[in-house]
């Protein structure tokens, strides 16, 4: 499969699964984005992940415009016993195709997991076909986390409706570069 | 040279619905087959093979095999979904617990074939059509479909026939709740899972009920007798005698 | 010995029940049928699965052996337990011995199984079910009704009333009102455990990695946030290598939930597992629960039955669960997988199970691994007869059903028993002696059957 095909099909899945897609740069839409989460959850935190090496400056930019404060996340049991973290900024290694997934092998899980909103830069050249590819990257010994994320945290319990932001993250959104 | 077919005659149909036989039996030869009807024919065995007493249906199988085997047939035709299963698909290994049996059984097995799939090859070309217009449900056999495999054959004959209007249903609840020893066991809930059908089939504003499973078809019947009920059941083998073209 | 099957028979439904499931259930064949639309490979998929599964199965023992040699080669603590008091006792010493005063758990079918909650509660350990449906019943004092969807049987309304008696408050007939609840509640939860209870989809023998699947997020802050995280795992659970691992994740949220992914699967390898060693206050224990699976295993007739990745969709596809619902099953797994494999594992009283089907086989037809469930429960119905002797209920049952096969057997006899029954039928009430009668007009034999119309009443004359 081309590189082509393979971003059309996981651009396809992140749509089904409710994830905006933004081009990587400063653009109105981000901003949009970020605003709606900052208004929502009213809180101010951002928690950008510590193994994002090269941070985007824009996105910093982006970020302080849309009045966040970003800070780097503590280890968990340092962590407020009720952390109100409105966004989360972690880069991910790989996409996956097939299930719009998207991989982290380094980044702290907390991350991707406690605030109310995500926001993923993906490098459009590292969207794999599936799992299997993706467990073929991986090298021995296997990270000691890897950990996927296919849209926003949900759950079908009462009456297989369908709610979102349970207890990770709402509202998903990815930076796509390359 | 027309085919010469056995028929087999399920218990229920033999004892309570002896007429679907004679319909059935009327059908296959307006088809061109030469039906040879053995005598003294049992049950197939399926009841003790189902509640798991498997060694209780050998003694059928046996039978089965004394009065159907040597009587060089093509096919063996069987007029309901869930016997049909049983010979073809279950008795084999069911009769490996008796010494000798399994080799007479597998020849035989391998020559059941179910009515409306037998029937079918022969009737798909004739004009078949009802007197009068009327809207059917089709009710499918569990066994029938999902053993044999045998599903667009009654389908096809039904949609083929002239004045039918066949209705469905939009998510099938897909078995009627009869199971045989199922029924027996837990007779309120097969009861409760039937009643529900019915409504599901009332819905859908069919006047007749069609089914190639004689068993499911008692089951609804009984069922749909203690309530006020317009619905018709009727075995898939009498449905096609009465669109038959007549002479 | 339970063998009473009127347990669940009874003249008056639970029509709330039955409306809950449908209405679930609609909505889970709704989504299947949308995503499966665009996977025509799926039904490949199946086999491919199902052989993967079955090749396990076959050499099971030496995929543990060499899973367990991978992890105790890491270093990590691998405990064995063979029965389900094994599993609770060793999750009670680990809760001990790092001073545990509160548990957070992620959704667990295996936990359920060796009755864990109950026994740490007793222990004086608090134990907080985090998946929204596990809350749910937690919270209701009750037991999950379905493998995936635990509070299935509830209504929105129901919910709604159970979180305003719990925490006393007005709780709004809203889904996202009792969701938020739930949220702020465990949050508070999630970080002051001191541990984090968990079951595993898989184990992979390959690299000792452990995958689990969610959607809710809760799985994650069980297993990363407090100080200890405990594993129980079934001994079946195991992946030979990754790429069976892909294969096995992608149909078991196919055929579960109609996804192609969970919101989130964590894959944790050794010998960390998602804690940063070598901090000396951070543990993480696998525990590798046996509870009657060798059993199983070793007969070649029912190994099949441990190919299950308890994704429930058999639950979903069964007429029979469809209309009682989990609980009528009185045990840890209910619908088709839990009549097979209940009186596989613990056959005490869960024989009866076999019977809760009408052999429909729908079940078999959804199942994601292709097992053939029909087939299965004809093995638990022959293995409820085996001991028929010993119980007057099966002892019963059995002798009518010899009998009938003794009055079948003969032309005559049948055509005699016939034309006795005939009259029989119109004596009034008859139908409440007869138990197929009590719901239905007793069907009514014909005067003369078709061999007798077909070659006159000498039917033996040939």
């Amino acid at each position: 499969m081309t590189t082509q095909t393979l971003l059309e099909q996981f651009l396809k899945q992140a749509e089904r699964l409710d994830v905006a897609v933004f081009p990587h740069g400063p653009t109105p839409a981000l901003k949009e984005w970020l605003d709606k989460i900052r208004t929502a959850t009213g809180f101010q935190e951002a928690w950008v992940d510590p193994a994002m090496e090269n941070s985007p400056p824009f996105l910093e930019e982006a970020l302080s415009e849309s009045g966040f404060q970003s800070a780097f996340p503590l280890e968990p049991r340092e962590i407020d016993s009720s952390p109100n973290v409105a966004l989360g900024v972690a880069r991910a290694d790989f996409g996956l195709a097939y299930s719009g997934s998207l991989a982290f092998i380094k980044t702290n899980p907390l991350v991707t997991l406690v605030p109310a909103g995500l926001l993923v830069v993906l490098d459009a050249k590292k969207i794999l076909p599936a799992y299997k590819e993706l467990f073929l990257e991986l090298t021995s010994p296997l990270p000691a986390i890897l950990s996927l994320v296919t849209g926003p945290s949900q759950t079908s319990d009462i009456e297989k409706k369908l709610i979102k932001g349970v207890h990770g993250p709402k509202w998903v959104a990815i930076l796509l570069h390359g | 040279m027309a085919e010469r077919i056995g028929f087999f005659v399920p218990c229920l149909i033999d004892h309570f619905e002896p007429d679907v036989a004679i319909h059935a039996i009327e059908v296959l030869k307006f088809a061109g087959f030469v039906v040879v009807v053995p005598k003294n024919q049992t049950c197939c065995g399926q009841p003790w093979f189902n509640v798991g007493l498997p060694k209780l249906a050998l003694p059928y199988i046996e039978r089965f095999v004394d009065r159907f085997g040597g009587l060089e047939l093509d096919a063996v035709v069987v007029p309901s979904g869930s016997c049909a299963s049983f010979l073809a698909k279950h008795a084999p290994e069911t009769a490996k617990r008796k010494p000798g049996l399994y080799k007479k059984i597998k020849e035989l097995s391998a020559k059941i074939r179910e009515f409306s799939d037998l029937a079918y090859g022969k009737l798909k070309d004739v004009p078949l059509a009802m007197p009068r217009p009327t809207r059917v449900f089709y009710h499918n056999s569990c066994h029938m479909s999902r053993e044999l495999g045998v599903l667009e054959p009654p389908l096809a004959l039904i949609d083929q026939t002239g004045g039918v209007k066949r209705e469905e249903i939009p998510l099938p609840l897909p078995c009627c709740g009869f199971g045989g020893a199922f029924s027996t066991l837990l007779p309120f809930l097969s009861y409760r899972i039937g009643e529900r059908k019915l409504e599901e089939i009332a819905k859908t504003g069919a006047e007749v009920v069609i089914s190639a499973d004689s068993g499911c078809l008692m089951h609804l019947s009984s069922i749909a007798k203690k309530r006020p009920s317009n619905v018709r059941f009727v075995h898939l083998a009498s449905f096609l005698y009465e669109a038959l073209p007549k002479p | 010995m339970r063998t009473r099957f009127s347990l669940l028979d009874t003249p008056s439904p639970n029509l709330q029940l039955e409306a809950n499931l449908d209405n679930a259930i609609a909505h889970y064949f709704q989504k299947r049928a949308l995503t499966l639309a665009e996977i025509p490979e799926y039904q490949d998929l199946v086999q491919r699965a199902r052989k993967i599964r079955l090749d396990t199965l076959n050499g099971l023992p030496s995929h543990l052996k060499r899973f367990r040699g991978v992890l105790e080669g890491a270093g990590v603590r691998v405990i064995e337990a063979k029965s389900a008091e094994e599993a609770r006792r060793a999750v009670f010493d680990i809760a001990k011995r790092h001073d545990v005063k509160r548990a957070v758990k992620s959704k667990s079918m295996l936990s359920e199984e060796v009755c864990l909650n109950e026994f740490l509660e007793e222990s004086g350990i608090e134990v907080v079910e985090t998946d929204l449906g596990e809350l749910i019943v937690q919270l209701a004092k009750e037991k999950p009704s379905h493998i995936l969807t635990p509070c299935i049987h509830k209504s929105q309304r129901e919910i709604a009333e159970l979180f305003s008696r719990v925490f006393q408050r007005d709780v709004p007939d809203e889904e996202s009102a009792i969701a938020e609840l739930a949220r702020v509640f465990l949050r508070e939860k999630f970080f002051s455990a001191d541990m984090g209870i968990t079951g595993v989809n898989f184990g992979v023998a390959e690299t000792g990695t452990l995958a689990f699947v969610e959607n809710e997020g809760n799985l994650r802050y069980c297993a990363l946030l407090p100080r200890v995280h405990v594993a129980l795992m079934g001994i079946e659970r195991i992946a030979p290598d990754m790429e069976s691992l892909g294969t096995l994740l992608t149909v078991l949220t196919l055929a579960g939930t109609g996804q192609r992914a969970g919101a989130y699967t964590t894959l944790l390898s050794p010998p960390e597992f998602g804690r940063k060693a070598p901090e000396q206050d951070r543990f993480f224990y696998l525990i590798l629960v046996d509870n009657g699976r060798s059993g199983l295993l070793s007969d070649p007739k029912r190994r099949e039955t441990l190919a299950c990745i308890r994704c429930g969709a058999c639950l979903n596809a069964c007429v029979v669960y469809r209309h009682i619902g989990g609980h009528a099953y009185q045990a840890p797994y209910m619908g088709p997988i839990g009549a097979i494999l209940m009186p596989g594992i613990h056959p005490k009283g869960t024989e009866r199970l076999g019977f809760f089907s009408t052999l429909c086989g729908a079940c078999r037809e959804i199942c994601p691994v292709g097992i053939d469930i029909p087939g299965q429960l004809l093995a638990v119905r022959e293995q409820f007869f085996h001991h028929a002797a010993r119980s007057p209920a099966k002892g019963v049952r059995y002798l009518a059903f010899l009998l009938a096969s003794h009055i079948g057997r003969h032309p005559r006899v049948v055509s005699l028993a016939r034309r006795l029954v005939r009259p029989m039928l119109a004596i009034p009430y008859i139908e409440h002696v007869l138990g197929w009668g009590k719901a239905r007009d007793l069907p009514v034999p014909a005067s003369r059957s078709f061999q007798e119309r077909f070659w006159g009443d000498h039917t033996d004359a040939a």
